[in-house]
């Protein structure tokens, strides 16, 4: 019962205090002059490679004024080596956790202010047209190369702006410029004021910098693209593309790109992937102790997330939380004492754990035409019983939603949230009725208004959240008001190609996109605005704008009026008029259910090994703000023992 | 013999021809495959590079070409070892399954072992003391084993394993020893692990073997040149083992062939409840990525192989059975 009490307190999303967290993580992060830090100590794991003369001393490679960040309860201990799990071995899975992106910002513990990282500051000019970005500076790549604005400007001339790279030239990049004024600025020009580019550079500013100093190895305008195709076809690879794509691999021990995050990449196996701590980390503790204090990260691979599951109910796991479900918190209750490991219960950030998206730029032009008709979406959201879903796989803790942000946003209302989420299967008859999608040869299902059999399929791959058991659920709820539709499960890569190729019917995702650091940069549940494996609520559609309108097909009706609202709200600099048109996008959202929601606010279990420190008994969860990234996974460290 | 050796080898290559069709006509078939969608997706770019990436991939495959052709072109790959490549991947067919055959023939092996060591003693035991305690007790167990399914019991012994032995759940190594080279206590840690795939997979096989073994010797025992040979006075052992029991191995080395598929395809779904390194659950995760090369290669090495087992199997049934004749 206490696990249901804990799951309680953590749900439906109310906000976690501020005090649960350290003062100095709401604030910029002072460095060691400004604390009187003068020595600097490393892991002994470095020291003996110092002494062996493998590696610069660690005042050498730290820059001269590190950032330094306060650990959640004490100062750690160096060492010791993370066990996580994978499904594999070409990624860290959960090892993610530990091992978090550094962009040049950083996002608040609370997930709504942006922070400097790797850069101090940043400045907006021009109207909004010229962000200019200042880096600290000293701080290098795990390789010792010295990191500064030209790694900026090698992404946007060499990768960017080569067309075998990136084909399509979208907006604000086709438009932009990218320029280094001196080794530690860099200057970001777009054609149109860009407002949310401070939140873009918080969430994923890293993959604006590449390690110019070892790609150009790679990149054809540095070898000739005769040798490249060459080395591309012997080493396996399709083309130099391929091969460009793989050198930038951070997960491979055979390649090693450079990186700038706390670990990287030494060993690699049919069944694991090692990663050790990066030397050149430039942060350090209040004492000068240089982070991360844990050694080694261990990511093994098992066959799918109910053995990831297994794996940390039993204490096998150090850490674990990237596949786990709220359902399974009575299970990690249960082996808690005797596996020694604690249930940490988090908030997820996601609006909706099933975002449920049919196709209206689909294909199949008799689908497209039901599909695009706002009685059938709405038929399709009162046909589903929440309440059941809540009940049976979240213990009554989550939220019934439609699909939209989550209420800590500025751009929340309640009536966003409520929007056709009633359990209503006579209106949702009435609505298919009333359109002519009929049961016309009496075999208990509808049909098309032509006549025709309607066979929808919807695609989907099992990731993060209970989709498949809020499946179930619901194609048994569309079963009652006479709509047979067919699941069909994908692996990732598959759903990718064919969510980007606009092949599938009907796909789902979690609405993650929900806070005020990702809905105003990339609302792409309610505006036809990417085209990526996770949406196909319009890829033809959204096509269209990122192509400026050479390819792909224009969008029609009200969802034209939400891609020219958000495009005025992407390039706008006046705050309130900001916060006007993203609650119209929102509205219309209520109103037209591009996409529609089932349950969201969810409590969100963490299974923390006894002999792990430092980690917040509460957090947000969820891709907005990278799952621990504000909350300083670099400080957490392994006591010896069981802890 | 040789010449029936040679018969047999000529009588397999219009049936894996047969075969390979039929694998080819899979890799085509399914609509939206991940070829397919990958050049759909590159269409709607339509860009000067995607076009030119489109083309290569089209010539790659052959698919401007009639199908007779890209058949011809897939299968003499095939023969040479390119058994393609593995668009979900990102890397040639070959690498990924030699990465995944040594565990997978280990594993295989082990419970073949395992099912050869508890099912002839127990099949000949039941059969010589027919309708005795142990033979009903035998008996039970086997029908249980026959009828329990093995992701069932995987999860049985996972359960018990890590509840009265502590052993770690999943996979062939204990978490902390994955990264170590191999040692003696590495060894010993792969041995705590493995006997229980070993026993998943080779459970239902000994079910049914101990239940061939004892049927077919029950018969042999009601011959008469057993009755006369006890009659003569041969020994007990010799009398059981010299002839009825080579007789009786006669459905078993008919199967043995069997094992070569087996030995290459793993158990699957034992495989993917486990956790397992081996081939199983990356045939099945290409299915589902319709990544019909790799899947393609899959059911072609596997329909090979029950070929080629096949044949062995002949031809130790003639060599063990003199009474088989080479016509």
């Amino acid at each position: 019962m206490g696990v249901l009490i804990a799951a309680a307190r953590a749900g439906a999303g109310e906000g976690i205090p501020p005090e649960t967290w350290p003062k100095s993580w709401f604030e910029p992060p002072k460095t060691a002059s400004q604390l009187g830090i003068t020595k600097f100590h490393e892991s002994p794991m470095l020291a003996r490679e110092v002494a062996a003369g493998k590696l610069p001393p660690v005042e050498r490679r730290l820059p001269a004024d590190p950032i330094v960040v306060r650990p959640l309860k004490r100062i750690g201990r160096y060492g010791g080596t993370a066990i996580v799990f994978t499904t594999v071995n070409t990624s860290l899975g959960e090892g993610g956790i530990l091992n978090n992106v550094e962009p040049p910002l950083r996002i608040g513990p609370e997930v709504r202010r942006t922070l400097p990282n790797y850069a101090h500051k940043w400045e907006y000019s021009s109207g909004g047209r010229v962000l200019t970005l200042h880096l600290r500076k000293g701080i290098r790549w795990s390789d010792g190369h010295p990191h500064t604005a030209a790694d900026y400007v090698f992404w946007f001339e060499k990768i960017q702006r080569n067309k075998d790279i990136t084909p399509i030239q979208s907006p604000p990049w086709d438009t932009a410029g990218v320029t280094a004024i001196d080794e530690y600025t860099v200057r970001f020009e777009f054609a149109k004021p860009n407002p949310f580019f401070v939140k873009e550079l918080a969430h994923h500013g890293h993959y604006y910098c590449r390690p110019g100093h070892f790609l150009k190895q790679f990149h054809p305008d540095f070898v000739s693209k005769e040798k490249l195709e060459r080395d591309a076809r012997e080493q396996g690879f399709q083309d130099w593309v391929a091969y460009f794509g793989q050198m930038q691999s951070t997960n491979d021990p055979e390649v090693s790109c450079p990186s700038l995050f706390p670990y990287v990449v030494r060993q690699q196996g049919l069944n694991l992937l090692l990663f050790e701590r990066n030397p050149y980390y430039p942060k350090v503790d209040p004492q000068g102790n240089q982070l991360p204090y844990i050694d080694r990260i261990q990511a093994l691979v098992v066959q799918n997330r109910e053995m990831m599951t297994a794996k940390a109910c039993t204490g096998q796991a150090t850490i674990a939380g990237t596949q786990t479900e709220t359902s399974d918190i009575p299970l990690f209750k249960r082996g808690e004492r005797k596996c020694g490991y604690r249930t940490y219960i988090w908030n997820r950030l996601h609006g909706v754990d099933v975002a449920i998206q049919p196709n209206l730029t689909c294909q199949d032009l008799g689908l497209r035409a039901i599909f695009r008709d706002v009685r059938f979406r709405r038929a399709l959201s009162l046909a589903i019983d929440r309440t059941e879903i809540n009940q049976m796989l979240y213990f009554g803790h989550a939220t019934p939603r439609q699909t939209t942000v989550i209420p800590s946003s500025r751009f929340y209302e309640p009536r966003f949230a409520q929007a056709y989420i009633q359990h209503d299967p006579a209106e949702a008859r009435r609505l298919l009725d009333e359109m002519g999608v009929v049961d016309r040869d009496g075999d208990g299902r509808r049909d098309r208004p032509d006549g025709e059999p309607l066979n929808i399929t919807l695609e989907w791959t099992p990731m993060e959240t209970p989709k498949g058991p809020t499946m179930e659920l619901v194609v048994e709820h569309w079963r009652a008001v006479g709509l047979d539709i067919r699941l069909k499960q994908l692996t990732g890569g598959l759903q990718s190609e064919r969510a980007r190729a606009n092949l599938m019917h009907m796909t789902l995702w979690h609405a993650d996109r929900s806070t005020d650091i990702l809905f105003p940069p990339e609302p792409f549940w309610f505006v036809p605005m990417r085209r990526q494996w996770e949406v196909s609520i319009w890829p033809a559609w959204a096509l269209w704008y990122l192509t400026n309108g050479t390819k792909g097909e224009e969008p029609t009706g009200k969802a034209r009026d939400v891609l020219d609202a958000w495009i005025e709200m992407r390039t706008c600099m006046d705050d309130d008029r900001r916060l006007e048109l993203g609650k119209s996008i929102l509205a219309a959202q209520a109103d037209q259910l591009w996409t529609i929601g089932t349950v969201g606010l969810a409590p969100h279990p963490l299974v923390v090994k006894n002999n792990l420190h430092n980690v917040p008994e509460r957090g947000y969860w969820g891709w907005d703000n990278r799952w621990s990234f504000p909350y300083h996974p670099e400080t957490w460290y392994m006591s010896e023992g069981d802890g | 013999m040789i010449r029936f050796i040679l018969r047999r080898v000529l009588g397999m290559i219009p049936t894996l021809l047969v075969i390979s069709v039929i694998t080819f006509a899979l890799i085509q078939l399914p609509p939206g495959d991940f070829l397919t969608s990958q050049l759909e997706q590159l269409q709607q770019q339509g860009e000067q590079i995607s076009e030119e990436r489109i083309a290569a991939l089209r010539a790659r495959y052959g698919l401007n070409q009639p199908v007779t052709v890209q058949y011809f072109k897939w299968i003499t790959r095939f023969v040479q070892g390119d058994m393609g490549y593995s668009f979900e991947w990102n890397r040639p067919v070959n690498e990924l399954i030699w990465d995944r055959l040594g565990y997978t023939v280990v594993i295989a092996l082990g419970s073949l072992i395992f099912t050869w060591i508890v099912a002839f003693p127990i099949g000949i035991y039941s059969a010589l003391r027919q309708y005795s305690l142990a033979d009903y007790t035998f008996t039970t167990i086997g029908f249980l084993g026959l009828s329990t399914p093995s992701f069932l019991l995987a999860m049985v012994l996972m359960y018990l394993g890590y509840e009265w032995f502590g052993v770690s759940v999943g996979g062939l190594f204990s978490p902390e020893l994955v990264a170590e080279p191999w040692s003696w206590a590495k060894f010993v840690d792969l041995l705590r692990h493995i006997w229980i795939p070993m026993v998943v997979v080779g459970m239902a096989g000994t079910a049914g073997l101990i239940r061939v073994m004892r049927a077919n010797l029950l018969d042999e025992l009601q011959k008469p040149y057993v009755i006369t040979a006890r009659a003569k006075g041969v020994g007990p052992v010799k009398l059981v083992l010299k002839y009825p029991v080579r007789i009786a191995l006669n459905p078993f080395i008919s199967t043995v062939g069997w094992m070569l598929p087996m030995l290459f395809s793993g158990s699957t779904i034992a495989a993917v409840v486990l956790s397992l390194p081996t081939t199983g659950p990356l045939l099945l995760r290409a299915l589902m990525s319709q990544d019909m090369y790799l899947a393609g290669s899959f059911i072609m090495i596997l329909s090979t192989l029950t070929v080629i087992g096949t044949l062995i199997s002949d031809i130790l049934l003639a060599w063990i059975d003199p009474r088989i004749r080479y016509e």
